[in-house]
């Protein structure tokens, strides 16, 4: 456990120092959602209908790029020979890493959240469901993101092959993530419980399986 | 026939996707072929 | 097994043969092939009936009537899809467990020929959906939804392939990519069951075709070609795949042996020059 915090400790330092997440991700994530805004024609009654979609779309792009940064702070540097010798086992590293990513999408979806509120006009009627939901989807999107993240990227044409491999992926989560906002911010009648239930499997599922994934991966890379 | 120009269209699209497939992966296997000695070529036998 | 690659070399003498990636067993399944498209094309088009059943007034028909014919492409496609890519899913996971580039040669070759599948039972069903649902693509319905995840993500496993990377590492990511695709689905079809939930769902047309005898032996007459074609079609792509890698590494030993010719003169004129007789340590 302890060595799964100094993994996430460390991508969170780096994160810190170089301010990429602040000036260029979360800039980019909220002009998703005001783009996103003008395709709807800034129909008030229709942005606050579907901004639970909106939302989860804009949280998936960012959470691209996002992914795509958890990689390259490894490669810069040769981090990731690092991490290798020293001889933490793979799956903490990949627990680390994930939670790294999971807290910076936290910091976004916060974000978004109250962009949300102030340009689409939705209103959060269960608080509880929305945040739950939020975070068995942000667990789900980190794991998925850090393993599928690794695959795609030591081959220089990373920017455009990890869409490919993780959107698809990402198909479940945006279902399901906004059914349960959906019914956490009054705009679909749906049990959003149920589909906190299936973020929550999700999550479960990529974590075992990255955590199981990542050794060969990393092997594969040295 | 009902719906024919329909069923044209599904049976020929699938038609020209599926071969023109095998044609390429045939046309691929026989140049790559050339490059690679027969010993290595483990299906080929000499009665065939 | 060994149907994949043909019996071992042994003590054979050095083939004069043709080169292509046929062999005795590609042949019978390309006759087979053959044969069955003609007996399958007779079936779907002259013997089997129109669906169409009396309808709720007097003296109509309702059913798919002549766009049942679709089906016959449609059905066996899709079934070989799914167990396409499930082989290659099935070959990953043996690969990541046992290493034998065989499972790796296995899962490429499956999968290329599950996408190429998938992308016949995608465009097949839009064009039986047009006239029998009224639309191209119909949300509402959980398998065609899934398949085109199935299909988004396959194409994926192809992107990666396709980039040129060492061996032993694609062959590892492609694998947990490939395993990756079989946890994905279940999950993408149970969400879009539930999603879909929320409207009417359309109940699907297969289910209420009243299956005739002849239909159903049409149907089942595909499934066998399109298996006999499926079956032919991987020999000849597991051979290509078998091909490529011992071209790349013909390649990749051809350029090492340069680059130690090139040491090795460097090396000589060195040791020619200096007149130690040292340098020629390079084979």
């Amino acid at each position: 456990m302890r060595e799964v915090l100094l993994v996430a400790a460390k991508d969170l330092r780096i994160e810190l120092r170089s301010r990429v997440l602040l000036f260029q991700v979360a800039p980019f994530a909220v002009a998703t959602l005001v783009l996103l805004g003008f395709a709807l024609d800034a129909d008030r009654s229709a942005l606050r209908n579907f901004s639970p979609g909106l939302f989860w779309v804009a949280v998936l792009l960012t959470a691209l790029l996002a992914a795509q940064r958890s990689v390259a702070v490894e490669h810069a540097g040769r981090a990731a020979d690092a991490l290798l010798l020293s001889a933490t086992s793979p799956a903490r590293i990949f627990a680390g890493k994930a939670l790294a990513l999971a807290a910076q999408l936290a910091v976004l979806e916060a974000l978004l959240g109250v962009a949300m509120v102030v340009l689409y006009d939705a209103r959060v009627e269960h608080f509880g469901l929305a945040v739950a939901s939020a975070a068995a989807a942000t667990v789900g999107i980190a794991a998925a993101g850090t393993l599928y993240g690794v695959l795609a990227a030591p081959m220089g044409v990373r920017e455009t092959l990890l869409p490919v491999l993780l959107l698809p992926v990402f198909a479940p989560v945006l279902i399901g993530a906004t059914r349960a906002f959906g019914d956490a911010l009054g705009t679909a009648a749906v049990n959003g419980w149920a589909w906190f239930g299936l973020l929550g499997l999700f999550a479960l599922v990529y974590a075992v399986f990255g955590a199981l994934a990542y050794g060969p991966l990393l092997e594969a890379e040295a | 026939m009902t719906h024919a120009g329909y069923i044209a269209a599904g049976w020929s699209i699938s038609a020209a996707l599926l071969v023109s497939y095998a044609v390429m992966i045939l046309l691929r296997g026989r140049r790559l072929s050339g490059r690679v000695p027969a010993r290595r070529r483990r299906w080929m036998t000499t009665e065939d | 097994m060994s149907i994949l690659l043909g019996r071992p070399p042994g003590d054979r003498p050095p083939s004069a043969a043709p080169g292509h990636t046929g062999s005795r067993a590609t042949r019978i399944l390309g006759v087979a092939t053959l044969v069955g498209l003609v007996g399958l094309c007779l079936c779907a088009f002259i013997f089997s009936p129109p669906d169409s059943r009396p309808g709720p007034e007097p003296g109509s028909r309702i059913g798919q009537f002549d766009a049942v014919r679709l089906m016959y492409v449609h059905f066996p496609a899709a079934i070989w899809t799914y167990s396409a890519l499930g082989l290659c899913a099935l070959a990953s996971g043996v690969y990541l467990w046992r290493r034998g580039v065989w499972w790796d040669r296995l899962a490429h070759a499956s999968a290329e020929i599950g996408v190429l599948l998938c992308a016949v039972t995608l465009l097949t069903g839009m064009i039986w959906g047009r006239p029998i649902w009224n639309t191209w693509w119909e949300w509402g319905d959980v398998r065609v939804v899934t398949t085109l995840v199935l299909f988004l993500t396959y194409a994926g496993y192809l992107a990666l392939r396709s980039v040129p990377a060492a061996p032993e590492a694609r062959a590892r990511r492609s694998a947990i990519l490939g395993v990756g695709g079989a946890v994905l689905i279940p999950i993408v079809n149970r969400s879009v069951e539930w999603w879909e939930n929320r409207t009417l769902h359309q109940q699907s047309t297969l289910e209420e075709l009243r299956i005739e005898d002849l239909t159903l032996f049409t149907l089942v007459l595909g499934i066998a070609v399109m298996g006999v074609f499926f079956l032919w079609i991987l020999i000849h792509r597991f051979r290509l795949a078998w091909l490529e890698a011992e071209v790349e590494s013909a390649g990749l030993e051809a350029a090492l042996a340069e680059r130690r010719a090139e040491a090795g003169e460097v090396a000589a004129t060195g040791a020619g020059a200096g007149g130690t007789g040292e340098g020629g340590s390079a084979p």
